[in-house]
């Protein structure tokens, strides 16, 4: 499936995008697993029968993660009337959906902290860009009064993980990407497809499809610059894609493609975002962000 | 040299020669320096957001992000200092848009106009400007000199 609604073309450069779509497919196929830790603790979290003593028993080997649970139960946004110092009782009070959330960018940061040469990020520009989209898009419900979807953070934090997946064959074909955006009036993700074989909304889908992640995020990722396409998971799609586009205007992120791409008016008019939502989310964001890298940091 | 990193909705105000003032990536929003040419003092400043009515809370907490509360912050603080508002030189940058049609995200455009709105009430004059576009620019003031350089998609000039 390609995540475009247009198909462009680079003229007499099929056998090329072939070949490039074939190394990119092994790529994703040979892309490495989530860390082990990680994957066992959502598993866990997915197991009706699993309850704090069996999740805290495996926690409790990754003294880092422990300490992130621990510092994060007793932060000021869980009103920590009394301090909490057993990891069981940490999971207790942050719940199953806060904790998913917690070893998911745990787990994930460090991948998402690489610099990337070829979207030109700097060292934790991607994490920084991937968290302000997971938490601007909890404050984008806040603000819009709607119900947040349970995977949004997550949906959020990982959907640009097709780069990590893309960096390299954007680095070697940047002047073409361009080119052809500019040539054909595309935006950056239909141009990135057309000249390197893929999008990296597909790609980052196609890795979360792999690791066998929940349809609702696998669809985020995928349709993240086309949520209109998206189908029954348009909502989560268009929140996560509104999100995106506010960190780009900030400049959280930005790289050489941020201001390249094109916001859906569709998912605008369909979640009713007005002027002052947008200002309202960027304002909170930023102070929900400074508070997560803190707990992130070490 | 001693690069003094400003972040999105912080400021900086600096008398040490040595310092250079530096603002990474802004997009949409306006990155801000005065220099006071006679004492050779620099402020700089990173806001993200037109105007403080939108959360009165957040303003007092941080004044820093609007344009409106940041920009008088920075020139009360640079007045402590002894700057006097005609030697100040102003450049700012940033200000830039998204692709969007209908202009829900003018967030740039927004804070442009804030701001020269509120250098209009000072009787002050923007010297030098690089705003607008679909681009992100990164902004350094040297101390020493008052040079200010942006730098945007890999190519450095002088503002």
């Amino acid at each position: 499936m390609n995540g475009n609604s247009k198909n462009p073309v680079v003229n007499g450069s099929g056998d090329v995008q072939g070949r490039r779509r074939a190394l990119i497919k092994e790529k994703i196929r040979t892309f490495p697993a989530m860390p082990a830790f990680v994957a066992q603790v959502i598993t866990m979290l997915n197991d009706p029968a699993a309850d704090a003593v069996t999740i805290a028993g495996r926690i409790k080997f990754d003294p880092g993660m422990t300490a992130n649970i621990l510092r994060l139960a007793n932060s000021a946004e869980f009103g920590a009337r009394r301090s909490v110092r057993s990891l069981q009782e940490a999971i207790v009070r942050l719940g199953l959906k806060q904790l998913f959330q917690l070893v998911v960018a745990s787990g994930m940061g460090r991948r998402l902290s690489k610099p990337m040469p070829g979207y030109e990020l700097a060292p934790d520009e991607l994490l920084r860009h991937s968290l302000w989209a997971a938490l601007a898009a909890e404050e984008l419900c806040l603000a819009l009064s709607i119900h947040a979807p349970d995977m949004l953070f997550t949906s959020g934090l990982l959907h640009d993980l097709g780069k990590l997946i893309l960096d390299e064959f954007v680095d070697a074909s940047k002047v073409e990407i361009f080119k052809v955006a500019g040539e054909q009036k595309l935006s950056f993700e239909m141009a990135e497809a057309a000249v390197v074989g893929m999008n990296h909304a597909d790609a980052g889908a196609a890795v979360l499809d792999q690791w066998h992640f929940p349809a609702e995020l696998v669809a985020a990722a995928r349709w993240h610059h086309c949520p209109e396409a998206a189908g029954e998971y348009e909502s989560i799609a268009s929140i996560v894609h509104v999100a995106e586009f506010l960190s780009y205007a900030e400049g959280i992120g930005t790289g050489i493609d941020g201001l390249g791409y094109h916001l859906s008016q569709e998912a605008i008019d369909n979640l009713g975002v007005r002027k002052k939502d947008l200002e309202w989310v960027a304002s909170h964001t930023l102070d929900k962000m400074r508070d997560l890298e803190k707990l992130l940091k070490d | 040299m001693n690069n003094v990193i400003v972040g999105i909705s912080e400021m900086a105000v600096s008398n040490t020669a040595d310092d250079v003032l530096t603002t990474y990536s802004l997009g949409s929003c306006l990155g801000i320096t005065f220099y006071d040419t006679s004492l050779h003092v620099g402020g700089m400043i990173h806001c993200m957001l037109p105007l403080s009515q939108i959360d009165a809370q957040k303003a007092l907490e941080n004044p820093c992000m609007f344009v409106d509360t940041g920009t008088t912050k920075l020139l009360k603080e640079m007045f402590a200092l002894g700057c006097r508002k005609s030697s100040l030189v102003v450049k700012i940058a940033g200000a830039s848009a998204v692709l969007d049609s209908k202009g829900l995200f003018k967030i740039g455009e927004r804070n442009y106009t804030i701001f020269r709105k509120i250098l209009w009430k000072n009787s002050m004059l923007i010297h030098a400007e690089d705003v607008g576009g679909n681009i992100s620019r990164t902004v350094r003031l040297e101390i020493a000199t008052g040079r200010v350089t942006i730098k945007s998609g890999g190519v450095e000039k002088e503002l």
